[in-house]
């Protein structure tokens, strides 16, 4: 019983912290996935946005380094008068500063004049220089992006072709083609027409190939990211595609190389270069989850040919959740042990002054009416102590009750077991003696030569002594109440020959002797000599207190419990309108030797014995008297067990008869 | 009238009674009782006495204290049962005495086969109308 209350108290309070902690994970999960998010996607477009911009600038600046070359007059000089070998090398100085990876110099017809590369190019045909053409066909300065083919790379330098060419690698998800190497290359670059006068003498153009070129997409990636690392990998990566495959990039392969070849989803080709938009989403890339956004790069001619991305690593973001999620997981931990904690607190709290209640109720049971029930608490639970406390001084107003009334019980059996030996002992003493008295006073009563006075005293000693042999008889019966002899008994006889055996006397004294016995049979176990001795001396006593014209009433009765209905008690009573008992002698007529009667009448212990008989047959004898008006006297009996069967089972076939 | 005639037909029969009582003067009030009505009669003070008496002698009577100090007559009559004595009873009837006739005594008695008891003190006519029924009924 214990156990379960302190547990149901613990488990509701384990039931609160879990039912919180389990939500606040649940919705803070939720929350925080969907901010990190948002954040991240919305940082990658910024991030784009930055990339972008560099890329714009590196573009700007390979414009600026063209037109600042072609304003050197001596430069302008040199293109005008065709003097191929100084353009050559202020050509190569100028690249060198700005950091150019090709750069040259073409006639108005498109024909190259001079280059920085090396000297003996293959022919190519002018169309292939798209600045050029662009600026020839403009007539203007152009600036930004160009796809280049192999044989203008070639042309320009044999290295910048080794360096574009490069093998396309299987892509999971990426479009299937057939091409198994991509030989164009995608650069920045800028022309800028050169003016003697109106007249066109020639087209400046340069660029930086963007193919294998680490410097661009990690100059991008530490301006973008700063460094950011996480788990000794950068948080961000930048790439640059061509058409759909990485050309410059810093996602590593897992072998440490560069992932260069690999490519795109399809989803992402025909999304960003199809339709030209910006794309931005959670992806794989080679080898883990990125959140990545991609915009197409056009050319200058406003050809969509390839993709700027930027990817930031999930994991970086899923470690902050799932750390947050952990911690949360902690505090639910800790909230269910502080649950624990303070439910087996509470638990004892409330159950403490229970237990001691327990405890204590416990030792009532066995007999301690005063237990210890500890401090009285201020709740409900106090008023249980008091009330328990009230009971228990009720219990022991009770027990000290019931220990006097045994007491005196003892005291007053222990009276009458001393008095009762007494007697014995004083009637067996006696009665040798009076049996010689008897025979001798009789023996000379028979003597035919005595005068009438010595006869007259001889009878007085006779008489005398028969009153002696009275007395000591009544002793004996007192003495003799250790051995009862209860077998089943009608009661209603046993009642009714005893006031059969008194009716006579009564008839003579003038007194209205009436029996009125219990409808059905009364079936009782008493000692029959015994008890019809008491019912004898009751209704004797009763016709001895009554007057002439007055009545003796008898009646026997079978009484239920109020409390049980197994609890029944036979009832013998006796009614007289006689002299009654006055109250100070009321507690004195069971006392042996006390008599009201006249010397020779009575000899007190008529109602000594009679209790004495009644309560070693478990009942007792109640008296009701109003001097002068008359007594009840009451024997009560109680049935046990085995005589309730016996009644019942009369009872009922009776009433089936 | 009748008292006579009783008297007569006693003093018809004379009869050899033992008296056994530990107190002189119930031993002394028998027999001036039981004389007075012309029986013979031997007292004695206790069980093994009497035992002695009824090897001498033959008896047709006894009258038996219950109560006596050491041997008391329970002893005296699981003693003489089923026992041959001299003279035509092979054991005489037993009337018993008691001054303090409790349940146990009595059931005792009943089961000695004893039927016949009176209780101290007694009158003579009562003794000897015990002595009378006990004889009729046997
Ligand atoms: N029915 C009664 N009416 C009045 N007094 C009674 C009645 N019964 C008993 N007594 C009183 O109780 C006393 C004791 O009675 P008991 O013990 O029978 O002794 P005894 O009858 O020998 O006097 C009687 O003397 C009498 O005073
Ligand atoms: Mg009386």
């Amino acid at each position: 019983m214990l156990y379960t209350t302190r547990s149901k108290v613990i488990g509701s309070f384990l039931g609160v912290a879990l039912l919180v902690g389990i939500v606040s994970i649940y919705i803070g999960r939720q929350l925080l996935y969907k901010t990190v998010l948002d954040e991240a996607e919305s940082r990658i477009s910024l991030d784009l946005n930055a990339e972008q911009r560099i890329y714009q600038g590196y573009v700007d600046a390979v414009a600026a380094a063209l037109a600042v070359s072609s304003l050197d007059p001596e430069f302008q000089d040199s293109i005008v008068r065709r003097q191929t070998g100084s353009l050559t090398s202020k050509l190569r100085l100028i690249a060198q500063r700005t950091g150019l990876d090709f750069m040259g110099v073409a006639c108005a017809d498109g024909v190259v004049m001079a280059r920085m590369g090396p000297s003996s190019p293959a022919p190519v045909s002018p169309t292939a220089n798209p600045f050029v053409q662009h600026v020839l066909r403009h007539g203007a300065a152009v600036a930004g992006t160009a796809v280049l083919d192999r044989a203008f790379l070639a042309s320009e330098d044999p290295i910048l072709a080794r360096q574009a060419r490069m093998d396309l690698v299987p892509t999971r998800m990426a479009a299937t083609i057939e091409q198994k190497e991509e030989a164009s290359g995608m650069a920045i670059g800028a022309g800028r027409p050169i003016f003697e006068g109106a007249r066109l003498v020639g087209v400046l153009y340069g660029g930086q190939l963007l193919n294998g070129s680490t410097s661009f997409v990690d100059t991008i990636r530490d301006t973008v990211f700063q460094k950011d690392t996480y788990k000794g990998k950068s948080v961000g990566v930048a790439t640059i595609f061509l058409g759909d495959a990485r050309i410059a990039t810093n996602v590593f392969n897992p072998d440490g190389t560069r992932a260069i070849g690999t490519r795109v989803s399809k989803t992402v080709r025909d999304y960003v270069l199809g339709s030209g938009q910006r794309w931005s989403d959670r992806a794989f890339v080679v080898n883990d989850w990125y959140l990545t956004a991609y915009e197409p790069i056009t050319d200058i001619f406003g050809n969509r040919v390839g993709i700027i991305s930027t990817a930031v690593m999930e994991t970086k973001y899923l470690d902050v959740q799932r750390k947050v999620v952990s911690i949360f997981m902690l505090i639910t931990i800790a909230g269910m042990l502080v649950a624990i904690g303070m439910g087996s607190f509470l638990a004892n709290k409330i159950m403490k002054p229970i237990r001691s209640l327990i405890s204590a109720s416990r030792e009532v049971s066995q007999g301690n009416f005063a237990p210890e029930i500890g401090p009285v608490s201020k709740d409900e639970i106090g008023v249980l102590q008091n009330t328990f406390t009230e009971m228990l001084s009720s219990l022991r107003e009770r027990d000290k009750r019931h220990k006097l009334e045994s007491e005196i019980r003892l005291l007053q059996s222990e009276k009458q077991a001393s008095a009762g030996r007494l007697a014995a002992g004083v009637a067996h003493e006696i009665n040798n003696p009076l049996t010689g008295v008897l025979t001798f006073s009789h023996m000379l009563l028979r003597r035919k030569d005595i005068d009438e006075e010595m006869r007259a005293d001889l009878t007085a000693i006779a008489k005398a002594t028969e009153r002696v042999r009275a007395i000591v008889k009544g002793l004996l019966d007192f003495s003799r109440q250790t051995t009862l002899a209860p077998e089943q008994t009608d009661i209603n006889a046993l009642v009714g020959s005893a006031v059969k055996l008194v009716m006579n006397n009564a008839l003579i004294k003038g007194v209205n002797l009436s029996f009125a016995p219990a409808n059905g049979e009364l079936v009782g176990k008493v000692d029959k000599s015994a008890m019809q001795g008491v019912v004898l001396n009751i209704i004797m006593n009763a016709v001895d207190a009554t007057e002439a014209g007055g009545s003796v009433e008898v009646r026997t009765g079978l009484r239920y419990s109020a409390s049980t209905a197994d609890d029944k008690t036979i009832e013998i009573s006796v009614t007289d309108t006689g002299c009654g008992i006055s109250q100070k002698n009321l507690d004195k007529i069971f006392d042996p030797f006390f008599t009201t009667k006249d010397v020779g009448k009575g000899t007190g212990l008529g109602l000594s014995v009679s209790s004495a008989v009644v309560e070693r047959h478990g009942g007792s004898i109640h008296v009701l008297s109003a001097p002068g008006k008359g007594s009840t006297f009451t024997i009560a009996l109680p049935l046990k067990d085995d005589n309730n069967d016996e009644s019942d089972r009369s009872g009922s076939e009776g009433s089936a008869a | 009238m009748m008292k006579a005639i009783e008297a007569e037909v006693r003093e018809v029969r004379h009869r050899r009674v033992l008296v056994v009582d530990d107190d002189p003067i119930v031993l002394q009030s028998c027999k001036r009782i039981l004389e007075s009505e012309g029986h013979m009669v031997i007292c004695v003070p206790d069980a093994e006495e009497a035992c002695v008496k009824l090897e001498r002698h033959p008896f047709d009577l006894m009258v038996v204290d219950i109560k006596m100090p050491e041997r008391d007559g329970f002893y005296l009559l699981e003693k003489i049962r089923g026992r041959r004595f001299p003279g035509p009873l092979v054991e005489p009837p037993v009337l018993v005495m008691t001054g303090y006739p409790t349940h146990e005594t009595l059931g005792r008695l009943q089961k000695s086969r004893v039927r016949h008891f009176i209780p101290k003190p007694f009158t003579p006519d009562e003794l000897l109308t015990a002595i009378d029924i006990l004889f009729e009924k046997g």
